[in-house]
C-alpha cells in the first residue's frame, strides 16, 4: 500500500496493531495520529485513514463527527480550549473567554486571520480543583487568569 | 472516625509516576505477588468482604461484578479500565494516573488475573494527553519488570494492556458506549438487558468495566485484607476515598477522606470555608449529574447510602460548591448546555429534552420566561426520567429538576422582575 | 407453551419473541417508530415504552424478549405519560408541514399524535432547519422532518448492504446524510421511502403526485422479474400512482426493488396503443373493434402454419386460452434477458433476477418451446405481452403476416400488420409462477385502459367471426 501518513504514523500503528482484535478497532488511536500530523481531518484524511483500515469512508466520517476532538476544519497554530463548564465557569472562565474574544478580536469556535490563534469553548477537562483551565493545544493551563492568557497572546504573537 | 491516607501521600510532588519510585513508596507490585501467592479465588473473595464499591459512579459492587462473567467461557475476556473521567466536578482519577499510575495498574493486573482476563484495555479521555503519556511508559516499565507481557510474575499466565485514547465525548464514560467506542464506533451506549457487557460486551466477548479509582484500591485490599478496608466508613461504604472539590470554597483541590466524611467539615474545616467570606448557596455532592443540595441540605455525610438518604447521589465524589452571590438559573444554564451538548443524540426524550431544558433556561434567566415555565420544566425532566437508554436522561433531568424545585422563588423572581436579580 | 400477560390478556409466544410483536398477535398495537420487523433493533426511539410488572423502570417493547409469566401493561398512567412525552419531544423539532408533506395521511407522527399526543404545543422556539437535499435518483430527503429513528441507516446496511447512509454529527445536531452528499447507490433506494415514519423520505416518482387519502390499493405481484414479489398497487381513477411493497417471508420478506418499484408507467404512457390498429401502406390506421375483427379473423383462418410467441409476462391462464384456440399452432415462449430459465440467477444478495419476466418458468411449464427454437417463414405469428415484455423489434418480419395483442407502444408497431390491445399485469387477473415454481394468483388491481380487451374476449369475438365467416 502507498504510504501516504509520516513514518511515526505507521510506526504507532505498528506498535498498537497487536492488540486490537479487528481494524476498525483502532480507529480512534489512527485518527489521533493522523490529527497530529496534519493538524486537522480533512476529507481526503478521511479516506486515508479509511484505506489504511480497510473500511468504507462512511464509516470514518460518522466517527469523526462524533467527536468533538477531531478538528473538521483547520485551527490555529495555539488552540485555545476554555472549559466553560460549572466548576470552571464558577471561577471566571466566562471574563476569560470574553477577554479572549476581545483580544483576538474573534468569536467562541473562529481562528484568527494569520491562523494563529483559535479559540473555543469545551465541556468540563478534569482540572475542576485548579480552576478555570484552559486547555492550550495538548497542555493544561490551570488556575489560568487573564494575565496568564495576555501573557500568553503576547508571547505567541510577537 | 478511622482515617488512613493510603492513596495521596505524594500528590503534588513531581516525578512519583516511575516504577523505582512506586517500589520505594507504594505497594511496588507486592500485592500483585501476594495476590499470586494467595490464589485468585481468593482475592475475589477478599474484593467482595471488602464491600468496595465501583468509584465510578453507581456504586456496584466490585467483586459481585466480577462474579457475572461466565465461567468456561471459550471467548476471551477483557478488562476495561475506564479512564474517560469526564463528569463536571471530577478530577480524581486524573491525580491517580498522573502520580501514581503503578497503583492502578497493579490493582488492573490483579483484577485481570482474577476475571482471567489477558488484555486490558484503558480507555483514557482524549483531553488527557500528558496522563496519557504517563500511563504508557508506566506500562511500558511493567512489561520490561515483567509484571506484564508473556509471562506476568514468572506465572506463564499472558496479559497485556494498551492506553485507547477516546476524543472528547462525555457519554463514553458510559460503560457500553464506552465498549462501542473502542470498538471504533460512534459512542453511543447499548440497549440492556437483555445483554450486559459481563456476558457480551466489547468485540462480543464477556467484558468487566472497572474505574481507575475502583482498581487502585485493589492493591491495598490485597495487601492490608478486607477487613483494613472496611476499618474506613460506614457500613457498605467502605474505604479511603477521593473527594473533589471545586467551586467557592478558599481551597478547592482533592481531599482523600474516608467514606462517610461529613460534607460541612469537608467544606468548612478541609477547605477553609465559602470564599470571600460569604455563605454557602447551594453543592452538587457528585458531579453535575447529581441533584444539588441545599445548604441546610449539606449537612450530610459523604457516602453512597447516605446521599440517596438525602435524595442526592455520591456519583463521582465531585463536589461543587456555589455561593450565595451566585444565580441558581445561570448554574442551571452551563448545566443545560453541558447536557445539551454531549447527548449522543440516539433516544427521543434525551435529544430533545436537553436542548428545549436548555433554551427554557436562557430565557428564563434573561427575564423573558413565563411562570409556567417553570412547571413544563419539571414536567420536560419528568418525562426524561427512566425513559432513555442509558442514565444520561436521569443525569439531565435530576439536577436541573432539583434547582427548579429547591430554588423555586429565584426563578418566580426572574419572571417577575423580568430581569437577574443577581446583576446590577 | 410460556404464556405472556399483556393488558390482562394471555398470549403464548416462543422464546425469543419481543413484547411488540407478541402484542400484535392480538391486536395490541404498541407505538413504534425505529422499530421495523426486518431491520435490527435499536430501541432509541423510546415510543414504545411498556411497563412491566416487577421492574422499576419501563422498558421497550421492541427490545424486552418475553418470558413465562410475565406481565407487561402497555396502558398504565405511567406508561400513558411516558409515551405522551416521547411524543412530545419528538414535536419539538419537528416542522408540522402536514399541509404540503407528502407522508400526511399515512404518517406515524400524524398517527401516534392523535392516539397518544398532547393537545396544546408546549413549545415555542425556533426549530433545526435544513435544506432539502436530492439522494439521487429515487429519493428526495427534507431534514427538517426527520426523527432520528435511523431506520433508514439500518436500511441501507442490513437490507441494501451498503454502509451509505450515516448520522453526521451528535445529539441535536445529528443529521442523517449521504457521505459527501453522494446520490444513493442501493438499488432497493425507494424502500428508504417505506421505512421512513415521517415525511423525510420520499420517493421522487410519488412526490406531490396525489395525497393518499385518496387512493385505494388492491393486492398484485410484481411482473419486474422471476422473483414475484408480493406488492400493491395504489390507484386513483383508474390510474396508479405507487407500487409498494407487500410482506411476504418466503418470497420477498418486506422489501422490493426500485426497478418494480417504479416499473409500471408503460401503463400509463402516453405512447401505449390503446385502441385497435391496422396496418395501411404508409402508417397505422385506428379502427373500432368491430370493424377490425372480420379481416384479422380471415388472416388467421387462411394462415397455413401458425407461430405464436408468448412473452413471459403472458399469466397461465392466457398460455391455456392461446393454446386452445391455436391449437395446431407452435409455440414459443420469449423473455428478453434470458432464453430459458436455467439462464436465471440471482443478480444479488438479496430479490432481483436476471430473468426480467415474471411467468418464464409457468411458460416451460406449460409445454412452450425456448424463443430460439422459432424458425423463420412461417405464414402468420402472432405475439402476446402484457407490456412490461415490450414487443420486439424485428419480430414480425420473420413471417409473412404478424399479429401483435397485448401492450404495445407505438415505436414498437414496424412490420406488424394489425395491433390488438390487451391488458397489463395491473388491469387483469392471473397466475404466475416464480422462479422457484411457486404459483401466485393476482386480482385487477384496475379496469382495463382504453380500448384494451382482456385476452379471451379478443379471441372469442374472433371465434364468432369465424363462425360467420365459416
Amino acid at each position: 500500500m502507498k504510504k501516504v501518513f509520516g513514518e511515526k504514523f505507521y510506526q504507532e500503528m505498528d506498535r498498537i496493531s497487536q492488540f486490537y482484535p479487528n481494524k476498525r478497532a483502532m480507529l480512534l488511536p489512527a485518527l489521533h495520529a493522523a490529527q497530529k500530523e496534519r493538524g486537522w481531518i480533512s476529507d481526503e484524511t478521511m479516506q486515508d485513514v479509511a484505506d489504511f483500515l480497510e473500511i468504507p469512508k462512511t464509516q470514518v466520517k460518522e466517527v469523526v463527527t462524533f467527536y468533538h476532538m477531531f478538528h473538521t476544519k483547520p485551527v490555529g497554530k495555539v488552540n485555545l480550549q476554555f472549559c466553560n463548564n460549572i466548576a470552571c465557569w464558577l471561577r471566571g472562565s466566562e471574563e476569560l473567554i470574553h477577554h479572549a474574544e476581545k483580544k483576538c478580536n474573534i468569536r467562541l469556535g473562529e481562528t484568527t486571520g494569520d491562523g494563529v490563534f483559535t479559540i473555543s469553548e469545551v465541556e468540563c477537562l478534569g482540572s475542576c480543583g485548579t480552576a478555570p483551565v484552559c486547555q492550550v493545544n495538548d497542555d493544561y493551563h490551570e488556575n489560568f487568569s487573564v494575565e496568564a492568557l495576555d501573557k500568553l497572546l503576547e508571547g505567541r504573537q510577537s | 472516625m478511622n482515617h488512613e491516607i493510603v492513596f495521596s501521600k505524594y500528590y503534588g510532588e513531581s516525578q512519583t509516576e516511575g516504577l523505582d519510585y512506586y517500589k520505594k513508596h507504594d505497594y511496588g507490585y507486592n500485592a500483585l505477588l501476594k495476590a499470586i501467592e494467595m490464589g485468585f479465588e481468593k482475592v475475589h473473595q477478599e474484593v467482595k468482604d471488602s464491600g468496595l464499591r465501583g468509584r465510578g459512579g453507581a456504586g456496584f459492587p466490585c467483586g459481585m461484578k466480577w462474579g457475572f462473567i461466565p465461567k468456561n467461557t471459550e471467548k476471551p475476556i477483557y478488562l476495561v479500565i475506564n479512564a474517560d473521567e469526564s463528569e463536571p466536578g471530577t478530577f480524581k482519577d486524573r491525580a491517580i494516573m498522573a502520580y501514581q499510575p503503578h497503583l492502578m495498574i497493579e490493582g488492573a493486573i490483579i483484577s485481570a488475573m482474577t476475571i482471567k482476563a489477558h488484555m486490558i484495555y484503558v480507555y483514557i479521555r482524549g483531553e488527557y494527553v500528558k496522563e496519557a503519556k504517563i500511563l504508557d511508559a508506566a506500562i511500558e516499565e511493567a512489561y520490561k519488570a515483567g509484571y506484564l507481557g508473556k509471562n506476568v510474575a514468572g506465572t506463564g499466565y499472558q496479559l497485556d494492556m494498551v492506553v485507547h485514547r477516546g476524543a472528547g465525548a462525555y457519554i463514553c464514560g458510559e460503560e457500553t458506549a464506552l465498549l462501542n467506542s473502542l470498538e471504533g464506533k460512534r459512542g453511543e451506549p447499548r440497549i440492556k438487558p437483555p445483554f450486559f457487557p459481563a456476558a457480551i460486551g466489547l468485540f462480543s466477548c464477556p467484558t468487566v468495566v472497572n474505574n481507575v479509582e475502583t482498581l487502585a484500591c485493589v492493591p491495598m485490599i490485597v495487601s492490608k485484607g478486607a477487613e483494613w478496608f472496611r476499618s474506613f466508613g460506614p457500613e457498605k461504604n467502605h474505604g479511603m476515598k477521593l473527594f473533589c472539590i471545586s467551586g467557592h470554597v478558599n481551597r478547592p483541590g482533592l481531599y482523600e477522606r474516608p467514606m462517610g466524611y461529613p460534607l460541612m467539615k469537608l467544606i468548612e474545616e478541609d477547605c477553609g470555608g465559602i470564599w470571600k467570606g460569604r455563605k454557602l448557596k447551594a453543592a452538587f455532592p457528585g458531579g453535575s449529574s447529581a441533584p444539588v443540595l441545599t445548604a441546610e441540605e449539606c449537612n450530610v455525610n459523604l457516602d453512597f447510602d447516605s446521599l440517596a438518604k438525602a435524595g442526592s447521589m455520591l456519583g463521582s465524589a465531585g463536589i461543587m460548591v456555589i455561593d450565595d452571590a451566585t444565580c441558581i438559573l445561570k448554574v442551571a444554564i452551563r448545566t443545560a448546555h453541558f447536557y445539551q451538548v454531549e447527548s449522543c443524540g440516539q433516544c427521543t426524550p434525551c435529544r430533545e429534552g436537553s436542548m428545549w431544558l436548555k433554551e427554557l433556561h436562557i430565557r428564563l434567566e434573561a427575564g423573558e420566561g413565563k411562570v409556567s415555565d417553570l412547571d413544563l420544566i419539571e414536567d420536560i425532566c419528568n418525562n426524561m426520567d427512566g425513559t432513555t437508554i442509558c442514565a444520561f436522561g436521569e443525569a439531565t433531568a435530576w439536577p436541573l429538576r432539583s434547582m427548579v424545585k429547591k430554588f423555586r422563588s429565584e426563578y418566580e423572581q426572574h419572571v417577575v422582575e423580568k430581569r437577574c436579580p443577581f446583576e446590577g | 407453551m410460556a404464556k405472556v400477560v399483556i393488558d390482562g390478556v394471555d398470549v403464548e409466544f416462543e422464546a425469543g419473541e419481543k413484547i411488540i410483536d407478541v402484542a400484535s398477535k392480538v391486536n395490541n398495537h404498541i407505538p413504534r417508530y425505529c422499530y421495523h420487523e426486518g431491520l435490527s433493533i435499536v430501541a432509541q426511539c423510546r415510543m414504545c415504552l411498556v411497563e412491566v410488572e416487577g421492574q422499576r423502570k419501563l422498558v421497550t417493547a421492541c427490545s424486552t424478549p418475553c418470558t413465562d409469566g410475565m406481565k407487561v401493561s402497555t396502558k398504565s398512567e405511567k406508561v400513558k405519560k411516558a409515551v405522551s412525552g416521547v411524543q412530545e419531544f419528538l414535536l419539538v423539532n419537528h416542522p408540522l408541514d402536514c399541509p404540503i408533506c407528502d407522508q400526511a395521511g399515512e404518517c406515524s407522527l400524524q398517527e401516534y399524535s392523535y392516539k397518544h399526543g398532547q393537545e396544546d404545543a408546549r413549545t415555542d422556539f425556533f426549530r433545526r432547519t435544513y435544506i432539502d437535499v436530492d439522494m439521487g435518483p429515487s429519493i428526495k430527503k427534507n431534514m427538517n422532518r426527520c426523527i432520528h429513528c435511523t431506520r433508514c441507516i439500518r436500511y441501507c446496511d442490513e437490507v441494501g448492504q451498503i454502509h451509505e447512509m450515516i448520522a453526521q454529527q451528535r445529539g441535536n445536531d445529528t443529521e442523517i446524510v449521504t457521505i459527501d452528499g453522494n446520490p444513493l447507490q442501493t438499488a432497493y433506494a425507494g424502500g428508504l421511502a417505506d421505512v421512513c415514519p415521517v415525511g423525510s423520505l420520499t420517493t421522487k416518482d410519488f412526490r406531490f403526485k396525489k395525497r393518499v387519502w385518496y387512493l385505494r390499493s388492491k393486492d398484485t405481484i410484481c411482473d419486474g422479474c422471476s422473483q414475484g414479489c408480493n406488492i400493491s398497487a395504489s390507484f386513483e381513477s383508474n390510474l396508479i400512482y405507487r407500487l409498494e411493497p407487500r410482506k411476504n417471508m418466503d418470497i420477498n420478506k418486506w422489501w422490493m426493488c426500485d426497478e418494480g418499484r417504479y416499473g409500471f408507467h408503460h401503463v400509463h404512457s402516453p405512447s401505449r396503443v390503446l385502441g385497435p390498429l391496422i396496418k395501411t401502406s404508409d402508417s397505422f390506421e385506428s379502427r373500432l373493434w368491430g370493424d377490425l375483427i372480420p379481416s384479422v379473423s380471415a388472416l388467421v383462418q387462411q394462415a397455413k402454419n401458425i407461430s405464436v410467441v408468448v412473452a413471459a409476462d403472458a399469466t397461465l391462464e392466457e398460455v391455456a386460452i392461446l393454446k386452445t384456440h391455436f391449437s395446431s399452432a407452435n409455440f414459443y415462449s420469449y423473455s428478453p434477458s434470458v432464453e430459458k430459465t436455467s439462464e436465471d440467477k440471482a443478480v444479488d444478495h438479496l430479490i432481483r433476477r436476471k430473468d426480467k419476466s415474471p411467468n418464464l418458468k409457468g411458460l416451460e411449464e406449460s409445454g412452450l418451446r425456448p424463443f430460439s427454437e422459432l424458425k423463420s417463414g412461417s405464414d402468420l405469428l402472432i405475439f402476446f405481452n402484457a407490456g412490461k415484455v415490450r414487443v420486439p423489434y424485428g419480430l414480425a418480419k420473420l413471417a409473412k403476416n404478424a399479429i401483435a395483442i397485448g401492450v404495445a407502444m407505438k415505436e414498437d408497431l414496424n412490420g406488424w400488420n394489425y395491433v390488438l390491445p390487451s391488458l397489463s399485469t395491473y388491469e387483469k387477473s392471473g397466475t404466475f409462477v416464480n422462479h422457484t415454481g411457486m404459483k401466485q394468483k393476482f386480482a385487477a388491481a384496475i379496469a382495463p385502459v382504453g380500448l384494451s380487451r382482456p385476452l379471451n374476449k379478443i379471441l372469442e369475438a374472433l371465434t364468432k367471426s369465424d363462425r360467420k365467416v365459416g
